[in-house]
């Protein structure tokens, strides 16, 4: 990802917000419908980007297990999907929906990492018996 | 999956918007709204395509 290239996420966020913020006094819907596509062109366009971040992070999964790498990352990727639909929410001024979305994706998360915590609290029992 | 998506929604806001208003001040306000629902429902369907094939990248690329 060379420096360039930021030059063109800023280009493309640049000239969504301005057609968003044309659109709005005429049709509000449309308005929103163009930041969320300018949202999903940006996300499509940086997840071959994550793809090798994650590739390289693979590296160091020698160290974790591989159930722990792997919820290690499913966090992160409904993280990603759960703060960008909060953040949609409130561009639309439903603070509300935001919210509920946002603790959906913290339960789904703390679901995820449970049968670690397990393991922990196991490990523990055994040690202070 | 790139910038003339963003394009191709703007257009059509615009045209349904100007068309819009050309309907209302001729009285046709029924069709005014007919026209905005038929803008709203090709743009959604469009949305729809690239949101769900974002959604099968990132499932395959952080194995949700």
């Amino acid at each position: 990802m060379s420096a360039a290239q930021i030059g063109a996420v800023a280009g493309v966020a640049i000239v969504t917000v301005v057609l968003a913020v044309l659109l709005r006094p005429y049709s509000p819907v449309y308005a929103l419908l163009a930041s969320l596509a300018g949202t999903v062109v940006l996300l499509a366009w940086m997840l071959p980007y994550a793809a090798q971040a994650l590739e390289w992070l693979d590296t160091f999964s020698v160290y974790l297990r591989q159930e722990e790498f792997i919820c290690l990352i499913r966090a992160a990727g409904i993280a990603l999907v759960a703060q960008t639909a909060q953040d949609l929410c409130k561009d639309a001024g439903m603070t509300a929906m935001g919210a509920k979305v946002e603790l959906a994706g913290r339960c789904m998360i703390l679901l995820s990492a449970l049968p670690m915590l397990q393991q922990v609290v196991d490990v523990w029992s055994r040690l202070l018996q | 999956m790139d910038i003339d998506l963003v394009f191709k929604i703007a257009a059509i806001g615009i045209i349904v918007a100007v068309l819009n208003q050309l309907l209302i001040r001729s009285g046709r306000e029924d069709q005014a709204m007919m026209t905005t629902l038929a803008g709203l429902i090709v743009v959604l369907s469009m949305m729809v395509k690239e949101i769900s094939e974002l959604f099968v990248t990132i499932k395959t690329l952080f194995n949700l």
